[in-house]
């Protein structure tokens, strides 16, 4: 089997799958992330309603999720198995989340002991 | 083989990422599981928005920054090890830790400053004024990001290890694995900051 090099002479690892994916442009997600964190801070300072703030402060950490997952890990590049893997555990959550949410309008708080 | 088939192929994926992916999803169910319990207990105590008021957005958006920069640097460390630039890969991997360790002394700075103040677990001045549910917030709180600061140390213990090892030549594919754990401790801040420090 033929090895390869590197520079200090010990072999490069075969294992090694140098094009397995591709490589976006990763200082303008950066740019894109950080500009978004700026928004999410800045969305106070203009006196919306409170709803409406929370909700864009939201939409926008959804957002910086769907960039770090897409282009940092790659997952536009992966396989649809993976996809299926991911949202499986986020189908699970939501189905916990909205399993369980009519209990907490439904029970009194009197009902919860106090501490 | 039809190029369909050829498409749904799984054994295309290395292995090391298959198992990444794995364990990312578990981390999902883990943290989204107790993100899940605190939005169903903050929709509940509506109050827990006042106690919200005593953490910091300036610390927490500092934080939100250094580890964005973090995930920017090893995914670039990840960029300059497939194209067997070590050491370069092992200076952005560097980067990362540093990134790693500013965000735990801002974190200490945080707690501190709360600690001092007594908020804490089950806090006693609040629990004594009658006032438990407000001290649970801060049980939420201090699991949640403890949870996280834990991972973060797991995560920076790993990229130590892992540039180590890629200075021998050795296992220079895990510099992708490290950084996507790395990029879910990341994303799992991305969702806390918002909840904890500007959802007020």
């Amino acid at each position: 089997m033929e090895h390869k090099f590197h520079d200090n002479g010990s072999v490069v690892d075969p294992d090694v799958k140098t094009d397995y994916h591709g490589h976006p442009n990763y200082f303008r997600v950066l740019i894109y992330l950080l500009a978004m964190l700026g928004i999410s801070l800045a969305v106070f300072e203009f006196h919306l309603p409170v709803n409406i703030a929370i909700t864009i402060v939201f939409v926008v950490a959804f957002w910086k999720i769907g960039l770090v997952v897409r282009n940092f890990m790659h997952l536009r590049y992966e396989h649809i198995l993976i996809w299926v893997a991911v949202f499986a555990a986020v189908f699970i959550l939501l189905v916990f989340f909205l399993g369980v949410f009519p209990d907490v309008p439904m029970v009194h708080r009197e009902v919860v002991p106090k501490y | 083989m039809s190029n369909n088939t050829k498409a749904l192929d799984i054994r295309q994926v290395p292995q090391g990422r298959l198992a990444m992916w794995t364990l990312i999803a578990g981390e999902l169910i883990i943290f989204g599981g107790l993100i899940a319990v605190y939005l169903l207990n903050r929709i509940r105590y509506p109050e827990w928005g006042a106690e919200a008021v005593h953490t910091s957005t300036m610390f927490g958006a500092i934080n939100t920054c250094v580890l964005l920069l973090s995930s920017f640097t090893i995914v670039l460390a990840h960029n300059e090890a497939n194209k067997n630039n070590i050491k370069r890969a092992q200076l952005y991997m560097f980067l990362t830790i540093v990134g790693g360790l500013a965000f735990l002394c801002i974190k200490s700075i945080e707690y501190s400053r709360e600690i001092s103040e007594g908020l804490t677990f089950t806090s006693p001045a609040m629990v004594a004024k009658g006032e438990g549910v407000k001290s649970l917030f801060w049980s939420f709180y201090y699991i949640m990001t403890g949870l996280h600061a834990l991972h973060v140390i797991a995560g920076m213990t790993t990229i130590f290890i892992i540039m180590m090892q890629i200075g021998k030549g050795k296992n220079i594919h895990r510099v992708e694995l490290a950084g996507m754990y790395w990029h879910m401790v990341d994303l799992v801040w991305i969702f806390l900051f918002p909840l904890l420090y500007i959802a007020k």
